[in-house]
Formats: C-alpha cells, sequence, structure tokens
C-alpha cells in the first residue's frame, strides 16, 4: 500500500463534478435497489444456518467467523446452531475498532487457509466492515480500496464466499443491510476514514436477533439509536431518493421515534422496543444504502473523530443542521413533518420549518441527546476549544465521502458555518 | 442539381417582397465547398449582398427592407446522419443589432430540403401582409390578411387547411413578432422555434406571416453507404456501454430538463436573475415533470434522441398538449424568475410559443424587472410605465406575473412594450446601471452561468451574436460529454480555460460546422464521423482540418459582418452584473478574470486586438473577400 494515497472521492474532478449524479434524470436513469435477506427474531440464527446446511454441500460447508474482543461473548449464540447444521467454522477475533486496513489482512489470511464459503460478522459497523473488506480482499486480492468506485464495473464476488451474513449487535449503524463500509487508512497521516462502497458488498443475509442487543448500556442505545434517525431522515430529504427507499426511511423513522425512547429508558427489559429498533436500524440502513445519507453524517464524522464523541450521537447532534441547510433547495422534509406530529395546515414553509426542526431537537432531548454542541457532555467542549478546532472540523467535512452526495452544493466555508451555527443551536439562515 | 453539385439542390431563391418577384440563382460549388450551407451559406450570402452603406442603415434600423432574411439547410439535413432535421433562418438581429441566427429541428427542414432551394432569401417588404408558399421549384406569394394577428398554432392549422395539403410544412410568427417585439420567435412544426435574435420580428417586419413548403423534390448524395457504415460502427462502438449512453438515455427520458438540477449542483443553472444558484429544483426537473404530469417523447425527423417533450397540462378546466417545456425555458421562466409552481412555469412556456417569443430573452426580461422592483431600482420609471399591473405584483415566485407579462410584452402593452427591447434597452429606459443588464452584445444570456465555466464565458463574449450557449457549448465539453483532444476541446479545471482558447475556438467551428451542414449539436459523433457524414453526401472529400477551417473561415466572415455593424473588441465582455462573486452555490467566490484568455483568443482567431476585427492576413489565408 502506497503512503498517502488518495481516495477516488478527494480528487477535485470527483468533488467538482459528483454532483451530476445526483440529479434526478441521472437517478432515473441508473438506480438499484439492493437488500439482504433478512431473518427476525430468537429463531434468526438457526433460521440462517439450515439455509446454509440446505444449500452448501457439506464438504464446503465452513463459517469464518469474524467478531472483536467484545463481541467474541456472543459465538456461542451462533456456534450452537452451526454446530447443529454441521457446519464447520472458526472464529477471527482481531477485527479492531475503525478497522485499519492492515487489519483486514488478518482475516483474508486466515480465509486463505481456511477457505471458508460463508463469513458470518458479528459485532457493530466495525465488524461488519470489516467482514466486507475482507471478503472482497479474499475474493480478488487485486482491488484496491482506495479507487473502488460504488458504480461502473461489478466487482464479481461470490465466486468463493456464497453468504456473507451479517448478526448486529447495536441497532444503528445498518451495515448489516448496506453497501458501504467505513475503514481507516492508517498509511496516512493523520488517519484517513477510507469509505467503500459497492451493491456486491450487501450482507447477503442479516440476522435481528434481540439478543445480540439487549444488553446496549443506555448510552449506546441512545448514540445508535440517533443514527438511525440521522440515516433515515438525512436519508429521505437527501434528493437521492426513490419511492422504494422513502417508504423505508418513513418506517425507520416512525419506529425510532416510537421505540428508541423506550429502549433508551428500559433497555433489555423492554424487548419489543429492543426488537423494533433492530427493524428501524435495518429499515433506514435499507433507506441510506440505497441513496445517500445526509451532510450530518459528514459533518459527525469530522467532529467525532476531533472531539471523540460517539458517532450516533454526532450525527444526531448535527441532524437538525443538515436538514435545515438543505432546505433551501428541498422541500421534501415537509413530508417527514406530520411523521414528528408537526401539523403543516395554515403555516407558511419558514414557520413550518422552524417548527419540524424544533421537533426533531425536541426528539433528542427526550432521550438525553444533545441538540447543539455546548448541550454536549459526552464530552463537554468549551466554546473555547470548539472554535478553535472549526477549521480543520470543516476541513474534514468537506473532505468525507458524504460531502459529495449533498443535494445542495457543498463547501468548506459552508461546513464552518453550519459548525458555528451548531454551538448554541441557532437556525440555518443562510 | 447544377454545375455537378452533390448534396445540394444547386439553385437559391432570392425573393423580393417590394416587388413581389423572385428568381432563381445557381448555388456556386465553390462557396458551397468552402460555407456548405445553412448559416455558413446565408453568411457568405448576406456578405454578398451588403455594401458599406447598408451596413450604416442596419446599423441604425434593422428592421430595413434591405435586411435580408436567409432560410437554408444544409447538405447533411435529413440524412442518414442522425438528429439532421434541422434548418436555419439568418438575418442581422432586430433586438442585437448585429449577426442574427437560429436552427429549429421538427419537420419543415425536410420540406425545405426537398423544395428546390438551398435557400431562400428575402430582402424587400410586403405592402401587405403575405405568405410564401414554395412548392414544385416554385414560390407564390399568398395573402395572409387572415392570418394577421392569429396565433402560431392557429395560422399553421389554418395554412395547412387552406392549401387542404397534408404535406404543407407551416413556420410562422405570432403576435409578438407582428408587434415587433425584438426577440420574437419563429415557429414551426407546432412548437419548434427559431428562438433566439428576434429573427421573427424581422420577418414579421417584412409583413410576411409564414412560409408553407411542400418538399415535393429529393436531393442526391454522393454514397448513402457510407452514412449507413459509420452510423453502424458508432452504434457497435457504444453497445453494451451504459456509461456512453447516459447521456442519451436523460435526452430521451427527460429531454434537456433533465439538466435542471444538474446543473444547479454544478453552479450553472441561475436563478434570482443571476444572483444565485441555489434554488427548488426539485419541483421543476424533467423527472419531476414526468411524474406530476403525463409527458410524451417527442423527435425531430430522424432523431433518435427524441429530446422533444409535450406535456399534458390542465388549464382553466381543459385538458390541453403542450409542446416542452425544455431546459432554458424552466431555467428562465423558473428559478431565473424564482417561479417553482411547475404548471405555471409549463404554461408561461407555452403562452411564448402561442404568441412567439424566445423563452430566454423573455425570461431574462421578466426576471430583469423583477430583480429591479425587489432591490428598489428605477421604480420610478417602472412607476411610470406599469399601466394595468401592480407593482406590488412584481416581486421573485410570481407565477401569474409570468403569464401576464408575456401576453403584455406581445402585445406591447404597458410596461411589457418595454421589455418587448430587450434587458439592454430595458436599463436604459428604467435609467439604471447598463452593467445590470445581461447580455452581451444585447442578446440576453442563455441558462449557462458563466461563472460555472470559464470556457462558457469565453464563448459568450466572442461569439457570433452574442450570448447563446448553443454556438459553444463548452459546459458540456467540461461534464465530460464531449472530447475531442486532437482540437482541444478537452475538459480540465472548469473555473479556467488556460492554454484551453484553442478548445473554445475550435467548438464554436465545430458548431458552426454543425448550423451550415445543417444538424443538431446534441448528439456528439466523433469528428471522423462529423466529417464522414458531410463526405457521404457532398463529394467534397474533407478531412478533419479542412473541415475545422471551413468552421473557421464561417466564424470569421461573420465576425467581418459583426464589425461592419460596428462591434469591437469593447462589445466582448460580460455585463458586471455576471461578474459578480456569488456568495452561495457551487460557484461561491469564482472571480471571472478573462483579458488574457481573450488575448490569446484574438491571437489564435487573427483578430486585431485593437479593432476586434479579423486581420488581413487572415481573411486572406480564409479567402475570404469582398
Amino acid at each position: 500500500m502506497s503512503q498517502n494515497q488518495p481516495t477516488w472521492y478527494e480528487q477535485q474532478v470527483v468533488k467538482d463534478m459528483m454532483g451530476l449524479f445526483g440529479g434526478k434524470a441521472i437517478r432515473g436513469i441508473t438506480s438499484t435497489f439492493s437488500s439482504s435477506k433478512i431473518f427476525m427474531g430468537k429463531a434468526g440464527v438457526l433460521t440462517m444456518a439450515q439455509l446454509i446446511k440446505a444449500v452448501i454441500d457439506k464438504k464446503d460447508r465452513r463459517a469464518l467467523i469474524i467478531v472483536d474482543s467484545f463481541t467474541q461473548k456472543f459465538s456461542s449464540l451462533v456456534t450452537e446452531n452451526l454446530d447443529f447444521c454441521e457446519v464447520e467454522y472458526k472464529i477471527y477475533s482481531g477485527v479492531e475498532p475503525e478497522v485499519p486496513l492492515a487489519n483486514i489482512d488478518g482475516g483474508v489470511k486466515m480465509c486463505e487457509e481456511f477457505k471458508p464459503t460463508v463469513l458470518i460478522a458479528i459485532g457493530g459497523g466495525s465488524v461488519m466492515d470489516a467482514a466486507k473488506a475482507i471478503m472482497i480482499k479474499y475474493e480478488k486480492p487485486e482491488v484496491n480500496f482506495h479507487m473502488m468506485l460504488p458504480i461502473g464495473d461489478p466487482l464479481g464476488l461470490r465466486k468463493k464466499i456464497r453468504y456473507l451474513v451479517a448478526i448486529p449487535t447495536t441497532s444503528g449503524t445498518g451495515s448489516e443491510v448496506t453497501p458501504a463500509a467505513v475503514l481507516t487508512d492508517t498509511n496516512r497521516t493523520p488517519h484517513k476514514k477510507l469509505a467503500i462502497s459497492n451493491p456486491e458488498i450487501v450482507p447477503d443475509i442479516a440476522v435481528l436477533d434481540p439478543s445480540f442487543v439487549a444488553d446496549m448500556p443506555p448510552s449506546l442505545t441512545r448514540g445508535s439509536g440517533l443514527d438511525v434517525l440521522a440515516h433515515a431522515v438525512g436519508s429521505y430529504v437527501s434528493n437521492w431518493g426513490n419511492p422504494l427507499a422513502d417508504a423505508l426511511n418513513i418506517a425507520g423513522i416512525k419506529e425510532t421515534l416510537k421505540y428508541l425512547p423506550r429502549a433508551y429508558k428500559y433497555g433489555k427489559g423492554d424487548i419489543e422496543a429492543r426488537s423494533h429498533m433492530q427493524l428501524a436500524a435495518a429499515l433506514a440502513g435499507l433507506g441510506f444504502g440505497n441513496t445517500m445519507p445526509g451532510i450530518d453524517h459528514a459533518l459527525g464524522h469530522s467532529f467525532g473523530k476531533i472531539f471523540k464523541v460517539h458517532h450516533g450521537l454526532s450525527v444526531g447532534l448535527f441532524l437538525p443542521y443538515s436538514v435545515g441547510f438543505q432546505a433551501k433547495v428541498t422541500e421534501r422534509w415537509i413530508d417527514l413533518c406530520p411523521v414528528f406530529g408537526v401539523r403543516t395546515e395554515g403555516k407558511d414553509k419558514d414557520m413550518l420549518l422552524k417548527e419540524f426542526l424544533a421537533a426533531v431537537k425536541d426528539f433528542i432531548h427526550s432521550i438525553e441527546g444533545p441538540s447543539c454542541v455546548k448541550e454536549l457532555n459526552e464530552p463537554p467542549i468549551t466554546q473555547e476549544e470548539y472554535i478553535e478546532k472549526i477549521d480543520i472540523l470543516a476541513e474534514y467535512a468537506d473532505n468525507d465521502a458524504v460531502a459529495l452526495t449533498s443535494y445542495r452544493p457543498m463547501s468548506k466555508n459552508l461546513f464552518k458555518k453550519i459548525y458555528e451555527y451548531a454551538w448554541d443551536g441557532k437556525d440555518i439562515d443562510f | 442539381m447544377s454545375n455537378n453539385l452533390i448534396g445540394y439542390n444547386g439553385k437559391i431563391a432570392y425573393v423580393d417582397l417590394s416587388n413581389k418577384k423572385w428568381e432563381s440563382k445557381d448555388l456556386d460549388p465553390q462557396i458551397a465547398k468552402e460555407y456548405l450551407g445553412g448559416t455558413g451559406l446565408s453568411a457568405k450570402l448576406t456578405y454578398d449582398l451588403l455594401s458599406d452603406n447598408d451596413y450604416e442603415t442596419l446599423k441604425n434600423d434593422p428592421f430595413h427592407e434591405i435586411n435580408p432574411l436567409i432560410f437554408a439547410t444544409g447538405p447533411v439535413t435529413g440524412t442518414i446522419r442522425p438528429s439532421s432535421g434541422r434548418y436555419t433562418v439568418t438575418g442581422i438581429s432586430p433586438l442585437t443589432k448585429i449577426w442574427g441566427e437560429g436552427s429549429s429541428g421538427g419537420y419543415f427542414c425536410i420540406s425545405l430540403r426537398n423544395s428546390g432551394f438551398d435557400a431562400i432569401v428575402i430582402t424587400g417588404k410586403s405592402e401587405s401582409p403575405t405568405y410564401l408558399y414554395i412548392h414544385d421549384k416554385t414560390i407564390e406569394f399568398k395573402d395572409a390578411s387572415k392570418y394577421w394577428g392569429k396565433d402560431t398554432y392557429e395560422t399553421q392549422e389554418l395554412i395547412k387547411g387552406d392549401l387542404n395539403s397534408e404535406r404543407v410544412r407551416v413556420v410562422t410568427v405570432g403576435l409578438a413578432a407582428e408587434n415587433l417585439v425584438k426577440y420574437a420567435a419563429m415557429i414551426n412544426d407546432e412548437g419548434r422555434a427559431i428562438g433566439r435574435c428576434g429573427l421573427g420580428a424581422l420577418m414579421a417586419s417584412k409583413n410576411v406571416k409564414a412560409l408553407a413548403v411542400i418538399g415535393s423534390g429529393r436531393v442526391q448524395i454522393h454514397d448513402n453507404k457510407i452514412g449507413k457504415v459509420l452510423i453502424k460502427e458508432a452504434e457497435d462502438a457504444l453497445r453494451g456501454d451504459a456509461t456512453a449512453s447516459l447521456g442519451s438515455f436523460l435526452y430521451t427520458l427527460y429531454g434537456t430538463n433533465g439538466y435542471l438540477d444538474i446543473g444547479m449542483a454544478l453552479g450553472d443553472t441561475p436563478a434570482y436573475y443571476y444572483t444565485e444558484t441555489e434554488f427548488l429544483a426539485e419541483r421543476l426537473t424533467g423527472k419531476t415533470l414526468r411524474e406530476e404530469y403525463p409527458v410524451l417523447d417527442y423527435g425531430c425527423a430522424g432523431c433518435t434522441l427524441k429530446c422533444g417533450k409535450q406535456t399534458i397540462v390542465e388549464d382553466n378546466g381543459k385538458e390541453i398538449k403542450v409542446d416542452g417545456p425544455e431546459y432554458e425555458s424552466v431555467a428562465a421562466f423558473g428559478p431565473l424568475c424564482g417561479v417553482f409552481d411547475s404548471k405555471k412555469v409549463i404554461l408561461a412556456n407555452h403562452l411564448s410559443n402561442v404568441y412567439g417569443v424566445d423563452t430566454i430573452s423573455c425570461g431574462v426580461s421578466i426576471a430583469f424587472l423583477i430583480y429591479l422592483v425587489e432591490n428598489k431600482l428605477g421604480i420610478e420609471r417602472i412607476k411610470q410605465n406599469l399601466n394595468d399591473l401592480s407593482i406590488e405584483d412584481i416581486h421573485w415566485g410570481n407565477g401569474d406575473l409570468l403569464l401576464k407579462l408575456i401576453e403584455m410584452i406581445s402585445k406591447r402593452k404597458g410596461i411589457g412594450n418595454i421589455l418587448a427591447e430587450g434587458v439592454r434597452s430595458m436599463a436604459e429606459k428604467f435609467e439604471v446601471d447598463p452593467g445590470l443588464a445581461a447580455h452581451v452584445k444585447g442578446l440576453e444570456v442563455p441558462m449557462h452561468d458563466p461563472r460555472a465555466f470559464a470556457g462558457q464565458a469565453l464563448s459568450y463574449i466572442t461569439c457570433c451574436v452574442g450570448a447563446n450557449h448553443e454556438k459553444c457549448d463548452w459546459f458540456t465539453v467540461e461534464i465530460g460529454s464531449i472530447n475531442y483532444p486532437k482540437l482541444k476541446i478537452q475538459g480540465g479545471d472548469r473555473t479556467t480555460v488556460k492554454r484551453r482558447e484553442k478548445g473554445v475556438m475550435a467548438l464554436q467551428d465545430i458548431r458552426a460546422i454543425d448550423d451550415s451542414a445543417v444538424n443538431c449539436n446534441f448528439p456528439h459523433p466523433s469528428l471522423e464521423d462529423i466529417v464522414g457524414h458531410i463526405n457521404a453526401s457532398t463529394n467534397f472529400n474533407y478531412d478533419v482540418k479542412s473541415i475545422s477551417t471551413v468552421g473557421e473561415r464561417i466564424n470569421t466572415l461573420k465576425r467581418v459582418i459583426n464589425c461592419n455593424l460596428g462591434i469591437t473588441r469593447t462589445d466582448d465582455r460580460l455585463p458586471s452584473h455576471l461578474l459578480k462573486v456569488l456568495k452561495s452555490g457551487k460557484t461561491t467566490d469564482v472571480k471571472i478574470e478573462l483579458e488574457g484568455n481573450l488575448q490569446k483568443y484574438y491571437k489564435f482567431r487573427g483578430w486585431d486586438w485593437e479593432t476586434g476585427r479579423p486581420t488581413e492576413e487572415k481573411l486572406n489565408e480564409l479567402k475570404i473577400s469582398k
């Protein structure tokens, strides 16, 4: 791997022209919708194992389970079913947070030795994303992640891996159903997120068994839940949508508004809420995975990285500003007003937007989340340190892959301005 | 056929309206070879017709009867070359008082091509309303009194009915031209338009309401097989290449208006009279219109792209089928006027077709009025001319205002009488800074903001007719749709055209070839295919170099005509309004500085930096002489 290799989306010509692909006409000409098989509930793992048994001959029935040090504890919930269905397996437990590129190599090496036909990722976003990257490199070692385009020639996967299975242990990322993965290029200084996306890395099977998420602590429940909300709202407003994704995003928002407060408050005691939040994450994952997330994700990625704030909490915080910013070029947020309980009758658009954004902020507050930077207490940030870092925040956000797909053209200066407004919750007025 | 000229009728018809006479003259094969047809041939015919005194006369009065109005086709028109269903009209523009030209699709072009004439040159002025009936290699002067005052759609139907022929094709003017609105259009084949430069007004000034043509002949071309082979090769090269096919899919599905939100993303689509490039594009894109209304496809003769659209819309409780709207019209009546009510934009476009006005100049003129009122500029003068319009009604987003003003402009009522003169004149009448008027050489700036592409800006200021995106669509180069590296026509950093000035020049020359061949410039065949299709029709055996010289000759001659009409280097500039630095959108903080580019362009063109006139050396090189 060469040092400081930029990604395709960091090239100026791409930044300049990517807006072309967000045009409704282009979307009308070429859109795809990719989805996983989704096995829900306590029997989900067994259903998955039975399918593997039925489809793959015993001599080829080998599954590599991919976990990290935290999610290794869930392995037994899977292996007992694999044993029952006579699936040989091994466990790769070396996934590290944020998936450094070098981290992929260990998994690939194990694949080359064990020659699995099934990959089973048990974990949060990092583990699932690592599994996607391992699959690509195992099947196509020549692929250069830095230049891997989301469209164009097919990768040609599934020659070795018959099933990529994702079992999420959080309810937020949606990676179990999305074509996206985020890795970290540790060859660059400072380390740089490397986003890859391709329809062929959508997991074939997503298992949504609440047992895997029941024990999430409240802060993780809240953060990951806000990630779901940001995915669904950001994607709906992004204008990359289509009726398929729209329906899923709205369903994902409804599930989140109803069940996230319960899941946050009652934790594993309210298993139905847990289960619905798993669905919400998958719905929103299908929604944004088949369109684009909002620029709240560019804002949140940068903010989270610099101030070490949970991803979901970050993107949730910036969601109202992202929508407020896009409102100059889209009215799609108006469709979401009734979903958030905002009545639209007799109100002019400015008033309606104000009420809608207030409703989004109210929801974030209802689960004790911050809707502006000065409200944040995990960790608390002073205004001085925030202002000091605001240039670098804007620069990172502007270089984020998500910035490319904004329906409203973005720039570093605009990101900076949004960050300024987000300090104390000022409504976007530019 | 005459003089062994293949691919042509070999005849030019000269119509003298004042004396109700016409005569046919042979087309000089050397002129055909050097200028092809269409606007190139028309420029040469115009140049040969006008004396120094004539230029002096036309500088002040483009409606003078000596102004030659020329309809023409070219050797490629109506051949197998994809999208070759077009014809051209030229004249000294009433709007800009310099060279004016336009081209239009549909089927009229086929009739004209098969009429027995390669060009119809109309001079003089008829005593009473007349239309020319062209058939069987002859021209009849017919009374048009009963059509005077009729709209463009009705006139087409009435003339067809009166001539009792299904084969007749009509190009007509509407009420706007009759009232000498300076940007009045001509309309053919229901709603296809010769829009720009006010050539409709020129036609009406001669008391000509329409041309009705039956093309009963057929032009022999050099070798029909060549075109077929070229097309098969081009199809084979593209087969299975979905990416390369995206552009044609976009045209076919959504028409040119598929570009609207792409244009916004690139900072190319102007809004609020060029003060913004961000707006509610989602309400007006080609896809949205298809989602909201039944939209039918329309293709010009021999076209496979079918970018034309017809939209079914309810108007006053009645369902009507209207032509378009295409991108320029949507952008001009939509974001440029801050109007995002799709029905109002569709109807504004329709009304423009009915009355026969150029949607670009009309939309820009209306947007200019709104801009002035919103910014409290020239208010007193505006108020003095309002008549039955209320100043409170003039604001961004008023769709009803569009419809009302289009009618007032077409009928020259109230303030419409001032708007009918175009933005340059509006600034003068309203006594505001002339730099606020968005035009180049009097022609309103189209819906491609020059701040989005430096090459587009350079092409606007050097274009033969003023600000016209079709005479050099450099924006399509920068977005990757056109790539002719051999001629330096290739994308790069769109904020500059440094070291690519030659490319802008070369694309202008290619477009001059398109308008002279005559064919549509939407498909982008290889250079070899452009030449190949011309050679297939003629026996001129061009290659890329020699055809480029033809393009250069045509543009140079048009520049000479413009210089004879008073154009100098000082006219090669953008208005200050379009040099303002925007503070939002994709072109935030972009500054246009073209002085260096212009100098290089002049050098490559062989134009004198002091006078703006092509040098004697260049004229000799291109064999342009009087």
